[in-house]
This record gives structure tokens, sequence and C-alpha cells, in this order.
């Protein structure tokens, strides 16, 4: 083996060395972890548009919203929501706030910000009004519920009190505490 | 007066039930200027004052301004936004008055009392008793005029319970004896044998 091979095979030696080194410094990167600034797993809608239904497949009632986004594994963060009950389920009653958490598979939400219950056939048969800044909200129970302060006005007269339960299928309202209502003739 | 004054609703808790259109208040307090209402519990079958009945039962007390009434159920009638009429019963219900011209508190029982606010006019029946001062009528049936401070007695005839009176005699100015704006009490202009 003359010189001259032995440089030449030297010179291809340190090729190789070099590639190696190359490869493996670029390959140390380790995947971007989710959910540390990386790309995260999810959807997100504009104009989301969810159709809630009862125990036997009928449509029961609708979620409208600006924007919605999965968080999580079983979240669903809404902006701008309304809650309509469906024409024909004779639940007279939507609800609206600034947002809304939709948690796991029991269509349980949990609404915040300007919530307002309305309904044009409420209680009394008058046009009927609750407002809170929080609601817990079971769509498929007809239930809705808050601890926090809240106003409820059926017809011209209004009554606040603190926490509240409502059950929407049976006309039912109960103001769990400090209840007030000042009436002028 | 206070009769068109704002209404103040105040309670420990609430509960509307749709099927029969009924509001049910516990631990209900009612204010209109110096009239209030409170009871352990109150009904009403809509949320106004206009035309509307409220039922308050347990421990109810009214405060009139001038006078006090403790009894267990009464019924208030509300129109146009003024308490007009107030049936009541108790066991008995109790009813105390005291003027400002005087240190004198009427106090009056009965099984029943119709109070009508507008008149000033308060029926008592079924053992009534009503006491000034060192005066006391009974009787089945009374009418007590407040503004006109007169009484009306009746019995219920066909040997029912008389009219009774006790009259006591100030004995303060016994030397010289005051007349006391003692009620008058009169017939009434039906045929009762009522007291002159």
């Amino acid at each position: 083996m003359t010189g001259r091979h032995v440089a030449g095979f030297i010179a291809l030696l340190g090729a190789a060395a070099a590639s190696w080194y190359l490869a493996s410094s670029l390959d140390t990167a380790a995947p971007p972890v989710s959910g540390t600034g990386g790309i995260q797993q999810g959807y997100y809608l504009r104009s989301a548009r969810i159709l809630g239904t009862g125990d036997s497949g009928q449509l029961l009632y609708e979620i409208e919203a600006e924007y919605a986004e999965q968080r999580g594994t079983d979240e669903i963060a809404f902006d701008n929501v309304r809650i309509q009950y469906a024409a024909d389920s004779d639940i007279p009653w939507s609800v609206s706030a600034d947002q809304a958490l939709i948690t796991g598979e029991e269509q349980h939400l949990t609404l915040s910000g300007h919530v307002v219950a309305v309904s044009n056939r409420g209680f009394s048969g008058a046009v009927t009004e609750i407002r809170t800044d929080w609601l817990e909200l079971e769509p498929g129970k007809y239930r809705a519920a808050t601890d926090q302060r809240v106003q409820i006005r059926i017809g011209e007269r209004s009554l606040t009190a603190t926490g509240m339960e409502a059950l929407f299928d049976q006309n039912r309202l109960e103001l769990k505490s400090n209840v007030s209502g000042k009436f002028v003739p | 007066s206070d009769l068109r004054l704002p209404i103040s609703l105040d309670a420990d808790s609430t509960d509307y039930d749709g099927k029969n259109s009924m509001l049910m208040f516990r631990g209900l307090r009612l204010t209109q200027g110096s009239i209030g209402v409170e009871a352990d519990t109150g009904r009403a079958s809509k949320l106004d004052f206009e035309d509307s009945v409220w039922q308050f039962s347990g421990n109810v007390r009214i405060d009139t301004g001038n006078g006090q009434i403790r009894c267990d159920d009464a019924n208030l009638h509300f129109a146009g936004h003024q308490l007009r009429l107030a049936s009541i019963s108790g066991s008995p219900a109790t009813f105390e008055l005291r003027r400002a011209d005087s240190d004198q508190v009427t106090y009056a029982e009965a099984g029943q009392l119709e109070y009508n606010f507008s008149d000033g006019v308060i029926e008592f029946s079924d053992k009534a008793i009503i006491t000034e001062g060192g005066n006391q009528i009974s009787s089945n049936f009374l009418v007590y005029n407040i503004r006109e401070r007169r009484i009306n007695a009746d019995s219920s005839g066909n040997g029912g319970e008389k009219v009774k009176i006790t009259y006591t005699p100030d004995s303060r100015n016994s030397a010289q004896p005051q007349q006391e704006p003692v009620p008058e009490a009169e017939a009434p202009d039906g045929n009762g044998d009522g007291v002159q």
C-alpha cells in the first residue's frame, strides 16, 4: 500500500468521521413537548354550532358560539356563547354568556361573564330573566344553578338573592338566601 | 302618606313553583314606610301589589306605625300598591294601639280580626275583648273605629254571649273626677241588643 494510498485512506476516514459527527449533532434536538410553547394538539372552531340530543336521540338544545376551542382531552371552551332549547322541547328558555366551558361527557356547562337566561313564557307565564355572573348549566337535566348573586325579573318585578337553582322543565325556581326586592307603584 | 311609598321585600329564601304559580317565601319581611309585616312564611300568587293577596303564617307580626298586631295567620289584600285589608286569625290574635296624645295603650284580642286600613276600622270576632285604661268591653263581635275612638258592640243574640262592659273610674283623680275620653260605646244600627 503506497504512501499515496495511505494518505487517501486517511482523508476518507476523516470525511467519514466528520459526516458521522454532523449527523449525530443534528439528531440530538428532542422532539418539542406539547404544552411547553410547542404546537398544541386539538381543534378550534369559529361560528361554532353544537347540537345536544336527548336520551332518545332527539334534538334537545343547540349551542352557538363565536369561537370554540378544545382544551385538554375533554374540555371545550367557548366565547360569546348562546344555548337555546329546541323549539319542540317546550322549554322556552335561552341562556347567553361571555364564556362557557363544557366538561366531560355528561353535558355540564360552566357559564361566566354577563350570564343571562331569558324566557318569554317563564315564571307566572311572564317574561322572565335571570342575570348572574356565573352559572352551572346542565341542559340535559334542564337545570341551572349558581351560588353567586343573582337577579330574577318576573314581568316588571325583580328580586335579587344569593344562590339560585332553576329547573326549567318543572318551571321551578329556588332562591337560596338574602332575597330582597323593592317595588314602586 | 305611607301608602304610595315603595314596598321593600326581604326574605331568607324563596321557592317558585310554576305548576301552581305560587311564590313561597321563608322568613318574609315586607315594609312600606312605617307599616311592616313579617312572618315565618309568606305566599303570593304574583310578585305584585297592584291586585294580590299575600298569605302570611307563623309568628305573624304587623306593625302599623302606632299599633301592632300579633297573630298566627294573616291574609293581606293589596290593591293599587296599597295595603287595603288584613284578614287575621290567632289564638287569640292581639292588637295594641298607642296614641300620640295619651300614654294609655288600647289592647284588644280576639280569634278573628278584619282590619280595614283604608277606613281605619277593625272588626273583632270570636271572644273579642277591648281594654283601654281601666275599662274593658267584651262581646262576640266588636267594631273599633280607630280614628273616631268609637266601639260598636254587638252580641250574637239568641242566647249567645252578651256584651259586657267593665268601667273603672280613674282612681288617680278621685277628688276631681275628670272625664277621661272614654271611647263611646254605641248600639249598632242593626237589631242586636248593643250597649248605650
